[in-house]
Formats: C-alpha cells, sequence, structure tokens
C-alpha cells in the first residue's frame, strides 16, 4: 500500500488510461510500429501486405544516375518494412537493375524475390529462371511465377519439378488486365499453387466475384497488380479531396486509400505498386501501417471512389 | 504500353551517341551527302546511295537494336531482324544489280522529299534538343532508326524511278516509332511518322504509275 500513498485519484486515472494506450506507445518508443502482414496460406509464412513492382520504373538500362536513384527508392522499401519486389524478363533490364540495387543494399533481410517465366517455348523456361537468378544475385527466388499465363502446362511443370529439388520456394501464375480470368479460374480449381497475381484495385473488382473467393478456398495467396491502373487512378482522384473519414483508416493521401482499400481484402496477400519516385514510395509504404478498413467501410470507400 | 519511359529511351539514344561518336558524326555526313547526291546526274551515284543507306540500315539493326535497344525493349531482337532486312534489300537493289534511279525527279514528289528529307535531318534533332533531351540524345539519319526510315523514304520519293519495295519496311517502321510517340509523347514522331505514312503512300502510287507508264512505252 506504501506506493499508493499520495497517489491522488485524478493521477490514478490519468495512469490507467496512459496504460491502456501502452502497446501502441510502446511501439513507437520502440521506433518501429507493427507493419500489416498477411500468410501465404501454403506455409503460414508471413510477409508484409505492400511489395513492389519493377514494370516500367526499373527499366533504366545502364544508366548510372538512374540506377543510384533506383537504389534509394529500394532503401526506403525496406526501411518502411517492404518485402516483395517483384519482376520479369519482360520487362527489359529491370531484373538487372533490382540485382544492381540489391547489391549496393547488401541484400536486405526482407527480401522476398518473385519474379516469372516469360516464353512461348518450354525448353527456355530453365534457362530463364537460370539467368533471373544471376541477374538478381540470388541463389534461388521465393516465387517464381508463369507470366501471363504463356505456355502455363509446360512452364508449371518446369517449376513444380524446381520446387521440388528447392530450386524455387514457391510457385504461381499471373495476369494482368483483367485478362484472361475464366482461364484463371479454371487453373485455381484444377492446379497446386501457391500464389496468383491478377489485377484488383478500387476500380477494377471483378476478380472479388469469383476468383479471389476461390484462391482462399483453394489456400493460394493472391497478388494485387495495377494497383493504381499505371497512375490513372492519380490522375482521376488527385484534385479530389480524400474523404473527411480518411483519417479512420489513417490514410494521409489517395495512394494509401488505394492501397489499404486492396489490402484490406481478406483474400489478398500482397499488393505490389510501382514508383520511379522516392516520395511516392514513402507514401505507398504508409500503406503498411495504421487501421485497415472493414467490410462497411471498403464499401463506403468504393462508392465514394465511384461518385467522384 | 510500352516497358520505358521516354526519358530512359532517350538516355539509351544518348550513351549510344557517345559510345560511338566516330559513327554518329560520319552517319551525320553521310545523310546529308546521301540527299546531296541525289542531284547529280551520275547513274552511278544510285548505288553510293543505296550503300550509304544499307550501311545505316545495317548498323542500326546490328549495333542499335539488337545490341542496344534489346536490353530495353523484348521487341527489339525483331526489329533487328527488319533493319537487317532493309539493308540487304538496299545492297542487292540499288548496289549489287543497281536496279534503282535516285537521282532526283523533280516536281511535287521532289519538293515533298526534300522536305520529308529536311525533316529527317535536320527539324528531328532540333525538335529532340528542344525538348530537353541534351544534345547526345538528339537522333541522327543513318544511326538512328526512325530518321533513317524518314530518309530512306524521302530518297525513294525523290526519285526518278521510285522502288516500292524498298519502302515497305521503312514503313512499318514508321508505324512502329509514331505509336511509340504516341504512348511515351514524343510529339516529333508522331507527326514524322505521319509525314513518313504519306511519303510511302506516295513512292507506291509513284512507283505504280512509273511501272504502267514503262509497260505502256514497252507496248509501243
Amino acid at each position: 500500500m506504501h506506493v499508493l500513498r499520495g497517489l491522488s485519484r485524478r493521477r490514478f486515472l490519468a495512469g490507467l488510461g496512459a496504460a491502456a494506450t501502452l502497446p501502441w506507445w510502446a511501439s513507437f518508443a520502440a521506433g518501429a510500429p507493427a507493419a500489416i502482414t498477411r500468410a501465404i496460406p501454403s506455409s503460414g509464412e508471413r510477409i508484409p501486405a505492400i511489395g513492389m513492382g519493377t514494370w516500367i520504373t526499373f527499366n533504366v538500362g545502364g544508366d548510372e544516375a538512374l540506377r543510384a536513384q533506383r537504389a534509394e527508392i529500394l532503401r526506403l522499401f525496406f526501411e518502411r518494412g517492404g518485402g516483395m519486389i517483384d519482376s520479369s524478363p519482360m520487362y527489359g533490364s529491370s531484373q538487372a537493375v533490382v540485382g544492381d540495387c540489391l547489391r549496393r543494399l547488401g541484400y536486405p533481410a526482407g527480401l522476398f524475390s518473385a519474379t516469372k517465366v516469360w516464353t512461348l517455348f518450354d525448353g527456355d523456361g530453365p534457362e530463364q529462371i537460370r539467368e533471373a537468378r544471376s541477374l538478381w544475385g540470388v541463389e534461388r527466388f521465393d516465387l517464381m511465377q508463369v507470366h501471363n499465363l504463356l505456355n502455363w502446362e509446360d512452364h508449371l511443370a518446369t517449376l513444380r519439378r524446381q520446387k521440388a529439388e528447392g530450386g524455387i520456394r514457391y510457385i504461381g501464375v499471373t495476369t494482368s488486365h483483367g485478362r484472361r480470368h475464366a482461364e484463371l479460374e479454371r487453373i485455381l480449381r484444377d492446379e497446386p499453387l501457391d500464389f496468383v497475381q491478377l489485377t484488383y484495385n478500387i476500380l477494377d473488382r471483378e476478380a472479388e466475384q469469383r476468383l479471389l473467393p476461390l484462391a482462399a478456398e483453394r489456400g493460394v495467396a493472391v497478388i494485387a497488380n495495377r494497383p493504381f491502373r499505371r497512375k490513372q487512378l492519380f490522375r482521376l482522384f488527385q484534385d479530389k479531396p480524400l474523404p473527411p473519414w480518411a483519417g479512420e483508416i489513417d490514410c494521409a493521401n489517395w495512394a494509401q486509400f488505394f492501397l489499404k482499400f486492396i489490402v484490406s481484402h481478406p483474400a489478398i496477400t500482397c499488393a505490389i505498386p510501382a514508383t520511379s519516385q522516392v516520395p511516392h514510395m514513402a507514401e505507398n509504404m504508409g500503406a503498411l501501417y495504421g487501421r485497415l478498413p472493414d467490410a462497411r467501410l471498403r464499401e463506403r470507400m468504393v462508392r465514394y471512389a465511384e461518385a467522384l | 504500353m510500352l516497358p520505358y519511359t521516354a526519358d530512359v529511351w532517350f538516355g539509351v539514344i544518348a550513351r549510344y551517341h557517345q559510345a560511338h561518336e566516330i559513327v554518329a558524326a560520319a552517319a551525320a555526313l553521310a545523310g546529308v551527302a546521301a540527299l546531296a547526291l541525289t542531284f547529280l546526274r551520275a547513274v552511278s551515284v544510285t548505288r553510293i546511295i543505296s550503300a550509304l543507306l544499307a550501311a545505316g540500315w545495317l548498323w542500326i539493326g546490328v549495333v542499335f537494336h539488337y545490341q542496344t535497344f534489346a536490353t530495353l525493349n523484348f521487341a527489339a531482337p525483331v526489329y533487328a531482324l527488319l533493319f537487317v532486312a532493309q539493308s540487304v534489300l538496299l545492297a542487292i537493289t540499288g548496289v549489287a544489280r543497281g536496279r534503282l534511279d535516285l537521282r532526283f525527279a523533280g516536281g511535287v514528289a521532289g519538293a515533298g522529299a526534300l522536305a520529308l528529307g529536311a525533316a529527317a535531318l535536320v527539324a528531328l534533332p532540333v525538335a529532340d534538343l528542344t525538348a530537353g533531351q541534351g544534345l547526345n540524345a538528339a537522333r541522327i539519319a543513318l544511326m538512328d532508326p526512325t530518321p533513317t526510315a524518314a530518309l530512306t523514304l524521302a530518297l525513294l520519293l525523290a526519285a526518278r524511278a521510285p522502288a516500292r519495295h524498298l519502302a515497305v519496311l521503312p514503313l512499318a517502321w514508321s508505324v512502329v516509332a509514331g505509336t511509340t510517340g504516341w504512348i511515351l509523347d514524343i510529339p516529333q514522331d508522331l507527326w514524322l511518322s505521319v509525314a513518313c505514312g504519306v511519303a510511302a503512300v506516295a513512292v507506291f502510287v509513284r512507283g505504280h504509275a512509273t511501272r504502267r507508264q514503262a509497260s505502256s512505252n514497252a507496248d509501243h
């Protein structure tokens, strides 16, 4: 009882209030607010819900100044808790640039390497994977995907073989722009996969009807590409105000609004926005923290976006 | 949608020019020479002009598309094949067989050809420069694909005997360049491609008319 001597009722209640906020306060005091992560259904491994794409943005060839700038973007990405980097042989020099940037950064521990096989000829698949490993400078990829379902039957067989041999951790397939959803649905039903990648954003929500529920049912992780419709969402909304209730989900800008809508869907594992600008990376990674909308607020977000 | 931005595209061109400075200077001179030679009367100038064009198309196919641009664009190896094919056509038709007559024909077609030639040799690099791409990225006929296609069509249009088969691949590249200009917002490429399209049509029309005239003369 001696510890309570001199403690007024007001002081006691203030102390109780402070204690109630302790976890949130403690995490900031520790300098590391908890990032939003999602479990990969096939393994239970958790990865950050915001990753990074490299279509166009990292295809800078041999330009040293641009490569250095991209390394800064990656540094910020990892600093803010990012994990998945997604690329493809189709993206020109992106894989080489990513590899160069990773070497400059010393291969951050949080890296989740994801790329694709993209060739018409199944015989070329293994060589393309080997080349990708060399470009990235990694011994094995976390995720290898069949890009845009190109010759998926043959390439999936290659990926399964390599996964069994330990050369790949996860396998998947991709589509984009809402194309070939019927075929993707058949693949999801019939083929054992760890990941699918498809287009899903606040305006392109077709995947909600069948693919996302099916992926959840089949225990397949989902990566959302084109989260901003290749900047089109910003062009549509940049002059419009954020809704006054955006603060309820800790959104300070449209990038976070769009990304939190995506990653709040229970079937989505990760969104992969691409950017070539450091300030935009900072905005994107802000979506990895704070509150996410529930189902009711998601509906409200859609209504708000469509009304604009 | 292309896998690169306009800035990256011009950055590649600038480094390509810097890596091959002597060739760039030679190409600039060769382009002007090719246009100037059309005003000479000697029949042999056609072989010289054809050789200059063939060398340019070959260089671009191998060094630019295959070795340089392919790092940015997965379609570049296909473009390389097209450019090498055009080089072979020029070499066979214009140099080996001497079946072209690229001497200046004058008239409306000649005037149009001079305008297109000036666009390829002067207007396009000036437009690149004024668009803020820097001197190194200012494109050069017989070194870079788009002004080379334009210069080739200009020479074919100015010719006394237009060779239609040699206009096909330059026209195809003009479509590619125009589409690229549209997507990447490079207006000078879009406008030059439109001009190339008009020139190609004129080459086909003049070539057809010349052939019919030649057949008619033969009948008589």
